[in-house]
């Protein structure tokens, strides 16, 4: 249980945009996943279903009102970053920092598709699974998303830091 | 050099500033710590069960007996093993006719409904359950949706034939049990903490799920992924 919880915590996080909120989403989905858990076969992935159940949990206390916050960016000490993965190119701080004011500016829907497959680099078929739509689905909707990200990044304001040379 | 933009988002999501993580076990665990409530105990075991469970998760899934021990935590009711022949014999009593706001009153809420199934075609009550019948045509095609007022944990399956088989499953976020094979008999304990014998009649392959403060059953849908559907289109 404890190798998921950081992964369910980022997904209730996303979700509620509150730490406190989060965790009971956390705690409540946790409780909840027990009662199912035979519901396993060995040949089922066990983490996109821990983060549906933790999800709903999410969407439920988000739909409480409540002051939300936005993301941040770490502070960018070179220590305190991972290592880059394959996927992790090495970008400047400041196209992080324009792409996520960009991505704040999309809808709770488009966020949230974002959100569940790269911010937490989840497949599609594992981001169809804790959204609890199809993987035609999410392939339809983040492309969508995508596109309106893309819109919010080419206006003129923005296009000289999106880029990265 | 021009990075895409799935790889400029998979670099945002590895630099965001998240809130630490809190021990989310640890704190599960000391939020129900023994005490007053049994009710509050049979969460500790449950929690205690899911954290070893977890760490286990491949391995070889327990038979429905000690599923429903493991489930349930605590061993208040014994699940006893029977022979089917010794169960009573299947009897569609389902109460008295009644109308959708007659049977809202028995279970102190507006019935749900479903964008699936439509209008009932028939409503029956009795003093502890509401009854909705779709399908015209009794028994054979008819699904049957029981409501009943109490949460699906204290549900006990008292009697399971050994060919009956009980799979826990997820419904819309709620804990849910598909039961299916050999026909089972059902009890529950109703809101008020008292033990109901569901007429005693037999049930074929059924879902139940939670709704609030609701358990729904549902009985005539022999697919389980169907009978999720349509469980799922019920809203409250």
């Amino acid at each position: 249980m404890k190798r998921y919880q950081d992964v369910a915590f980022r997904a209730a996080f996303l979700i509620t945009r509150d730490a406190g909120d989060a965790e009971e989403a956390c705690q409540e989905g946790f409780v909840k996943a027990h009662r199912s858990l035979t519901r396993f076969r060995a040949d089922e992935p066990f983490r996109p279903w821990l983060l549906k159940i933790v999800t709903n949990q999410a969407k439920n206390r988000r739909r409480s009102a409540g002051r939300r916050q936005g993301l941040a960016m770490r502070a960018g000490a070179v220590g305190q970053q991972p290592e880059p993965g394959p996927d992790d190119y090495v970008i400047a701080d400041e196209d992080r920092r324009v792409l996520l004011e960009a991505i704040e500016l999309l809808t709770k829907r488009d966020r949230e598709i974002i959100a569940y497959r790269y911010f937490l680099d989840l497949s599609v078929t594992e981001t169809a699974t804790a959204l609890g739509v199809a993987v035609g689905t999410v392939k339809s909707r983040l492309s969508r998303a995508l596109e309106r990200l893309e819109d919010v990044l080419s206006e003129p304001a923005r296009r000289s830091a999106g880029d990265v040379s | 050099m021009s990075v895409s933009l799935e790889s400029r988002l998979k670099s945002v999501g590895a630099h965001i500033d998240y809130p630490p993580a809190p021990d989310v076990v640890a704190a599960v665990l000391r939020d129900m710590r023994p005490s007053r409530a049994p009710a509050r105990r049979r969460l500790i075991v449950a929690v205690a069960l899911f954290v070893v469970m977890i760490a286990a998760v491949t391995a070889l899934i327990p038979g429905a007996r000690d599923t429903v021990k493991a489930w349930f935590g605590i061993g208040d009711l014994e699940i006893e093993r029977v022979d089917p022949l010794d169960l009573l014999p299947s009897d569609l009593s389902l109460g008295d006719p009644a109308t959708l706001p007659e049977a809202a009153g028995v279970i102190g809420m507006a019935v749900p409904g479903s964008d699936l199934l439509g209008f009932p075609d028939a409503v029956f009550v009795d003093p502890q359950r509401v009854t909705l019948v779709f399908g015209s045509e009794l028994p054979d095609d008819a699904l049957l949706l029981t409501l009943f007022r109490g949460d699906l944990e204290p549900a006990i399956l008292k009697q399971l034939p050994d060919d009956t088989s009980l799979e826990l499953v997820v419904i819309s976020g709620e804990a849910g049990i598909w039961i299916s094979g050999e026909p089972h008999a059902v009890e529950f304990i109703d809101g008020d903490g008292r033990f109901q014998e569901d007429s005693g009649r037999l049930a074929g392959n059924s879902l139940l799920w939670e709704m609030g403060v609701l358990t729904l059953r549902l009985e005539g849908v022999s697919d389980l992924e169907r009978a999720i559907e349509i469980a799922e289109s019920f809203t409250s």
